[in-house]
């Protein structure tokens, strides 16, 4: 016993002291007050009516409209948290969790509940069949055959039940489609069989491409990952043009349908306004976001009293034509606007950029909403940024430059649509998780990482957060995913590494007579290692030879450089990596003493003394990350933008180092440069 | 909370680390800076191991011995070839650099995909399962690792502590204490040296081998700077206990490692400047070696606890 007690007390202040600190990491940690659409009932003001938005899914689209519907409520005077409660529910794409759900709203008290897709409706319809609770529903193709007791009369509804249906107009936009090119004969579409809106729209176009005699040619894509093997697939079997219904899956990727569509020089056209901006040759229908807008307007007048016996169900808003001239030029095949075609589009894209139509006077004010939000707007929320870096080094910095630039030029406004807290894990790798878990900490909406081991330390620690990486060399190397468009759900961001195969045309045109190149990398960098690989490739394929000397240390490069060029070389061709660029001026000088001109891929370097730079480096990297973060506070799923390899060059141009080198850069380059310094 | 929980995982973890260092460090009075290697070779060979395909209890093993013969070239250097004991695990340490990229292959070896010793026990909760006390919420997952890591470092630290009560083990204490009695006494003094230091560098490379699981990843940087935090938790350690019992610095080091986590995430949560990050950690590391002594300054009734310690052992 007194062994024990012993024991105790000698190791009483060790966990007295551990105990503190808990309390004290606890006491930080205390739950903040959810900032969402539930505030605390007892705190506010009770509000007068509870509802419940029901959606399927958080593809982008749906996101929209459910945006669009709170919006439509408001507009009808019902403000969230203040004269309504409203409570959104999203089953993630599960039928189950869906069915659970409706359970709940039908049985929860609620004074309505929307729902949003046909899935959500047949859910709630069939929970609902005693008529406990109001309902409005949206985004449904077809409700008469979704079989919960609509007819075709307008009137023809349940008396607790009433919405809009969005027949996406298959059959015009087939019929458009041979105006413009009277010789159309194969049409391709891919489809998600899971999606009955998709499937209605589908057989609608089955149906008409028979009369007309087009053949139409299927594929299905399960989730946006699988659209581009499906589009492939498709322009294999020679489409003559893609055409997309309303299936919201492939709607998701339709970046990249158009891009693939582009490079096999086909068009696409589809029955969803917005993508004709994105490069589709012409868009005929209603678009998702008007269509929440019009169900939030219709919930509201439900909520204002109105009996919904005497509401007629509705077809939503008349088609709308969205052309796109200026895709026509590319195309394969005759593709040919007609006059009377362009006079009666509601939009028509030129070469100068979209020219409006004067609209219709009586039009509603949300018909005409452009399909995106103009970019000035502020968000509807205040987004919580948190960023994370591994290293200091100059390249993060530049990254984190880069990301606040991005960010910056698409309109977003620091403390007005976010605020942003950096953490640095300062080279350890064990505070790297705990400083992922203190960022994750602030609730943060979005999470963007600098550097490889930075979003993989994210990915491990949050399933939930989207985050956007950037300064990844390659992601797929880095376990993030398999491709550019399939990759784990929330992860999504900007990668490249440097152009070296554009370098080399420069350097055999200042340098006809080089012979072998040198370049110095470090190999514990995993990015520096990925630029290496590809430097050397590019080398040996333009036929030079290749020295190269590793460093692990910043000390070392002096030695490192000197050794490397003492080996015969022609030229230093720098890769980028943290350790090399951070010690630049050791590799400068050796170059001098060489008289060797120095050739690099990091803006940095050019005032530093490299000859020619051929950045595409962090700060650019970083601003395409921004851009894409920026994407996902407008409302995009993360899952479905792919990733972006970063593509951008600038040329900068060192003429006093030149000089030194005895080299005379030619006016052809100097006009093509960015920037030159004298 | 997750915070927290997640601080206390990895301090449990690290304390694998901080077990090693007091072996070498305090055990045999030998600063063995192989550390900053091993822990890293540990993590490389795991990874390595786990997406080739071997159970990840089998790589984590694995891990172990291949620590522990780093642990031993750094003591047949210092014993056999007479190298200073600092050089010695310099010069081990600045080698597994590049061992252990030989052994990934490349920098860096992802892990996010593959089932690791914690996935079992993962499997216990959903992922969205949460967990919560009065206002604090966490995923169940996370806490469930933090008790089977919490359970793995007490096995790992019984172990230890019986290893140090039988004869092999109090030779090696010893060793450290007085190694020209014990080399009277007929044991190899150079052989001891090495066996501990291959026992100290297997722990700090399990640790290496825990955390690339923990983290998903393993990179050929994450030893750097490691043998600093091992040495501090051991230190902290010995301010958190009183006594020279060897069970009470093996608790020790394992309480300083988790409070020198807690430390930094406190640091971290506070969300300071992140340039100050290292500075405030090196404040709270202060703090914590010498507030146990101000306290007890403070209170004289302590002192005599103190005193009557001796007593008892």
């Amino acid at each position: 016993m007194r062994v024990w007690s012993g024991i105790v007390r000698n190791l009483a202040p060790g966990l007295a002291a551990i105990a503190m600190a808990a309390a004290v990491l606890l006491l930080s940690d205390l739950p903040k007050a959810p900032r969402s659409s539930t505030p605390d009932a007892s705190l506010q003001e009770k509000p007068t009516v509870r509802v419940a938005l029901l959606q399927m899914s958080s593809q982008s689209i749906m996101d929209d409209a459910a945006r669009q519907v709170i919006v439509g409520l408001e507009e009808a005077g019902f403000q969230d948290g203040a004269t309504l409660k409203l409570v959104r529910l999203n089953a993630e794409g599960d039928m189950a969790t869906a069915n659970a759900m409706a359970t709940e709203v039908v049985g929860g008290d609620y004074d309505l509940v929307v729902t949003l897709s046909t899935p959500c409706l047949q859910a709630v319809a069939n929970a609902n069949r005693r008529g406990e609770v109001k309902h409005v529903f949206g985004l449904v193709s077809d409700p008469t055959v979704s079989g919960v007791g609509i007819g075709k009369d307008p009137l023809a509804h349940p008396a607790y039940m009433v919405g809009i249906g969005t027949l996406p107009p298959a059959e015009k936009s087939f019929q458009l489609a041979r105006q413009i090119n009277p010789g159309l004969k194969r049409v391709g579409v891919v489809w998600n069989p899971a999606e009955v809106n998709s499937e209605i729209a589908t057989k609608v176009a089955r149906q008409t491409c028979q009369e007309l005699g087009i053949e139409l040619l299927e594929a299905n894509a399960e989730n946006t990952s699988s659209v581009r093997e499906a589009v492939a697939s498709l322009i294999a079997r020679d489409v003559e043009a893609l055409w997309i219904g309303g299936d919201i899956t492939v709607l998701s990727a339709v970046d990249l349908v158009v891009q693939l569509a582009t490079q096999a020089k086909i068009p696409v056209f589809t029955c969803m306004p917005g993508n004709a901006a994105k490069g589709a040759l012409f868009d005929v229908g209603a678009n998702y976001s008007v269509v929440g807008h019009q169900i939030g307007q219709l919930a509201g007048r439900v909520l204002s009293g109105e009996e919904i016996a005497t509401i007629p169900w509705e077809v939503a808003i008349p088609p709308k034509l969205f052309l796109n001239t200026t895709v026509t030029d590319q195309l394969q095949g005759t593709w040919k606007f007609p006059k009377e075609l362009l006079e009666s589009a509601d939009s028509v894209i030129d070469s100068t950029g979209e020219v409006k139509k004067d609209p219709p006077a009586r039009a509603p004010a949300t018909a005409r909403k452009p399909p995106q939000q103009p970019l000035e707007k502020p968000l509807a929320k205040r987004w919580v940024l948190r960023l994370v870096s591994y290293v200091n080094s100059i390249d993060a910095e530049d990254a984190e430059r880069g990301v606040r630039e991005g960010l910056k030029s698409s309109g977003l406004v620091e403390h007005r649509d976010f605020e942003w807290k950096s953490f640095n894990a300062q080279g350890d790798m064990a505070s790297l998780t705990g400083l992922v878990d203190a960022a994750l900490a602030d609730q943060p909406d979005l999470l963007l990482t600098v550097s490889t081991q930075a979003v993989q330390a994210a990915v491990q620690r949050t399933r939930d957060v989207p985050v956007v990486f950037t300064m990844v060399a390659n992601p797929v190397a880095a376990g993030l995913g398999k491709s550019d468009a399939d990759h784990l759900p929330a992860i999504t961001g900007a990668y490249g590494v440097a152009d070296a195969e554009g370098m080399m045309p420069m350097i055999r045109q200042l340098l006809p007579q080089a012979r072998k190149l040198g370049t110095l990398y470090s190999p514990t960098e995993v990015n520096s290692v990925f630029n290496f690989e590809v430097l050397s490739r590019a080398v040996e394929k333009a036929g030079y030879k290749f020295a190269s000397a590793g460093v692990n240390t910043s000390s070392e490069v002096p030695d490192a450089a000197q050794a490397l060029c003492d080996q015969g070389i022609d030229a230093i061709c720098l890769t980028n990596s943290n350790l090399v660029s951070a010690s630049f001026p050791g590799v400068i000088q050796a170059a001098r003493r060489a008289k060797l001109p120095v050739f690099a891929f990091l803006g940095s370097v050019s005032e530093g003394g490299a000859v020619v730079v051929l950045a595409r480096d962090y700060f650019e990297m970083g601003k395409d990350s921004g851009a894409i973060a920026a994407r996902v506070m407008r409302g995009e799923s993360p899952r479905v933008i792919p990733w972006q390899a970063s593509t951008r060059n600038r040329l900068l141009i060192n003429l006093p180092a030149a000089r030194e080198c005895e080299l005379t850069i030619p006016e052809s380059m100097l006009k093509s440069a960015n920037r030159i310094i004298e | 909370m997750t915070l927290l929980i997640g601080a206390v995982t990895m301090g449990l973890i690290l304390s694998l680390l901080a077990m090693g260092v007091l072996v070498s460090f305090r055990i045999l009075s030998f600063r063995d800076l192989t550390v900053d290697g091993s822990i890293a070779l540990g993590g490389a060979v795991t990874a390595m191991l786990i997406t080739s395909g071997v159970p990840p209890l089998v790589a984590t093993l694995a891990a172990f011995a291949s620590g522990a013969v780093a642990g031993s070239v750094t003591g047949v250097l210092a014993t056999k070839l007479r190298i200073n004991g600092l050089l010695a695990g310099i010069l081990v340490m600045t080698a597994l650099y590049s061992v252990n990229l030989r052994v990934m292959g490349k920098s860096n070896i992802p892990l996010m995909s593959h089932a690791t010793v914690f996935t079992g026990v993962q499997r216990l909760a959903k992922s969205d399962d949460r967990w919560s006390l009065l206002v604090w919420q966490a995923p169940t997952q996370d806490a469930w690792v933090m008790l089977f890591v919490f359970a793995a470092i007490v096995a790992a630290a019984a172990l230890l502590w019986t290893y140090f009560q039988t004869r092999h083990g109090l030779s090696m204490r010893a060793t450290g204490d007085n190694p020209d009695m014990i080399r009277a006494l007929g044991v190899d003094v150079g052989w001891m040296i090495v066996a501990g230091l291959a026992l100290s560098n297997g722990l700090v490379a399990l640790a290496g081998a825990l955390l690339v699981q923990y983290q998903g990843f393993a990179d050929v940087q994450m030893g750097i700077g490691m043998v600093v935090w091992g040495f501090a938790s051991v230190i902290i350690g010995e301010s958190l206990v009183r006594g020279k019992h060897v069970g009470l610095l093996i608790i020790g080091a394992i309480m300083g490692s988790v409070l020198f986590r807690l430390l930094v995430a406190i640091a971290l949560r506070w969300g300071l400047n992140p340039n100050d990050l290292k500075l405030v950690t090196a404040i709270f590391v202060l703090a914590a070696l010498v507030l146990p002594d101000l306290l007890t300054k403070f209170r004289p009734r302590a002192g005599k606890h103190t005193a009557e310690v001796p007593a008892h052992a």
